[in-house]
């Protein structure tokens, strides 16, 4: 299914693409740019804000307007709750030929939006869930996921600062490796990273690690060798005394590398994670990089509409988590043309089962206060 | 007024389940556990046939219900019963499993309906004695089956390693949860 968003608020817009993409299972959205006497793009539905497209009070002259923008589709047109004149002529035509319409009054929740879209028949197409499924990631946002090397590039391109750092830029090449690969730190110590099964194995200490990390550049002579044979692989692991997460090493190695302190993106990217980062075996992981991470699990989220939605975090903690994220593996980046540019912030339904109890506010904040 | 909402803990046997809640939990445990009489003794001397159950009782007056399912499929009857209602789903999963993809798949299936209406995290535990790929599979595995994986390494006895699996769940759950309502208005 593909739906077109029309003169929608940026806030809402993303609400609504996030809600899209769970209630209906493999929902495309496209946002387009309204102009005079053009049609929308083809969609299976479009959802408009009528207010946004200047079209808030209705005339014969607007209603004419809209049905031009429209072009014949279906559509679900968003407006006040006072706003009689324009629900009265969607309830008296509902359709104008093949065309379907309904009206629904702001503000509106998930079920009010869930009924409107299945007035217009959309709740009943074979693409459609047959609940929201939160769970179940959209098939549009997988198959637009960029490969490891992409995604290594993406984040090598919006922090040029990774490529002074000789051990994880080494450590970073072996990512999109399938076989296991070994890296000569020293004469004596070495590591192993098996990205394929999720681990890497060394003979080192910590210290000597973060030193490495902070401190460099003897790793521009370091080579990575593949440990293609079974019996080369295990006589080389035997040596091996710590084994852990391949996403928490690289993760706390990049947090040593790079300290606090990152450049500003130029441009912004899309972050989609393809797992959730082993958090209980970081340290110091605040409430802000597990909430990122939802969102970003759920559907791609691009870095202006994170830093929107979290108008009150740092936003180089923001380009940090994403930082993070892409080189510990967890995530996948994909550079956008534009500049990272304030927007208003995305909205997320909430999910609970029917019938349980509604989760409200109040409740979240006393229950994170209690696990911590 | 309080308002109960409930968590559920599954897993196949050994997995760490009755663990975990008692980790969280404010009251004693209440556990239904029963001396272990068939396959299951080899793994552990006693074993919970009906449900662990647990409270959390949060300072604003709600209490969250941790119920543990029983890990033999044969009690899987209860499993229908506990998620009633369910805000979300902890799944534990042993390191040490032979086929950990395929257990976690017995509780995929069992606990499907749950889990298209709200959240599922993934606990695996014994990762000091067992399998380091296993959480790697665990994603794999979650992954090609269209859900979002959310798996973490966790000791069912350490707190904030059950904390902030469950953490995960609540964000999973609403992203925005616990911002102040207030302050989320000046916001937007």
């Amino acid at each position: 299914m593909i739906a077109a968003l029309a003169g929608l608020p940026a806030r809402d817009a993303a609400a609504l693409k996030i809600f899209l993409g769970m209630a209906f299972k493999g929902c495309a959205v496209v946002q387009a740019t309204v102009a005079p006497g053009r049609a929308l793009p083809r969609a299976d539905v479009c959802i408009v804000d009528l207010a946004g497209l200047g079209l808030a009070d209705w005339s014969p002259k607007a209603e004419a307007d809209l049905l031009l923008c429209l072009g014949g589709q279906h559509a679900l047109l968003l407006g006040t709750a006072g706003n009689a004149t324009w629900q009265d002529k969607v309830h008296a035509t509902g359709r104008h030929g093949a065309q379907r319409l309904a009206y629904l009054a702001k503000p509106y929740g998930r079920d009010a939006m869930r009924e409107a879209l299945d007035s217009l028949g959309l709740g009943q197409g074979s693409g459609a869930a047959t609940a929201a499924s939160p769970a179940v990631a959209p098939t549009e946002a997988t198959s637009a996921m960029p490969s490891v090397f992409a995604s290594l590039q993406a984040v090598r391109t919006l922090f040029p600062e990774l490529q002074r750092h000789a051990l994880l830029g080494k450590l970073l090449d072996l990512l999109a490796s399938a076989q296991a690969q070994e890296l000569r730190l020293t004469l004596h110590q070495t590591l192993i990273v098996h990205p394929r099964q999720g681990w890497v194995a060394h003979n080192t200490s910590p210290d000597v690690l973060a030193r490495l990390a902070r401190h460099g550049q003897t790793a521009i002579g370091m080579n990575a060798r593949a440990l293609d044979s079974e019996d080369d692989f295990r006589r080389r692991l035997v040596h091996m005394t710590a084994r852990e997460n391949l996403d928490t090493f690289y993760w706390r190695l990049a947090l040593d590398s790079l300290g606090q302190g990152l450049s500003t993106p130029s441009r912004d990217a899309e972050l989609r994670l393809v797992c959730m980062p082993g958090f209980t075996r970081l340290p110091g992981v605040d409430d802000l990089a597990l909430q990122l991470a939802a969102i970003c699990l759920r559907l791609p989220q691009t870095l202006s509409s994170l830093r929107a939605a979290f108008p009150e975090a740092d936003p180089q903690a923001i380009d940090r988590f994403v930082l993070l994220a892409t080189v510990c593996g967890a995530g996948r980046l994909r550079l956008l043309d534009a500049p990272p540019r304030a927007r208003h912030k995305p909205r997320t339904e909430r999910r609970a089962a029917p019938g349980a109890p509604q989760p409200h506010r109040s409740f979240f904040r006393a229950m994170l206060q209690k696990l911590f | 007024m309080s308002t109960p909402y409930k968590i559920v803990f599954a897993g196949p046997v050994g997995a760490g389940k009755t663990t975990a809640i008692q980790t969280l939990s404010d009251i004693e445990v209440l556990n239904t556990d029963a001396r272990a009489s068939d396959e299951v003794r080899r793994l552990k001397p006693t074993t919970t046939v009906a449900m662990d159950y647990g409270v959390m009782k949060l300072g604003n007056g709600d209490q969250v219900r941790l119920y543990g399912a029983p890990g033999q499929a044969r009690f899987d009857f209860m499993w229908d019963i506990l998620t009633e209602n369910a805000l979300g789903l902890v799944v534990l999963i042993s390191a040490r499993s032979d086929d950990p993809v395929a257990e976690l798949d017995v509780y995929l299936k069992a606990f499907a309906g749950l889990m298209a209406r709200t959240a599922l995290v993934v606990g695996v535990t014994h990762t000091d004695a067992g399998n380091r790929a296993t959480r790697q599979w665990l994603i794999e595995a979650l992954g090609v089956r269209g859900i979002s994986p959310c798996v973490m390494d966790v000791d069912a006895r350490h707190r904030p390693d059950v904390a902030m699996l469950v953490k995960a769940l609540l964000y999973s759950i609403d992203p925005f949860a616990g911002r102040d309502e207030d302050a989320e208005a000046t916001a937007s």
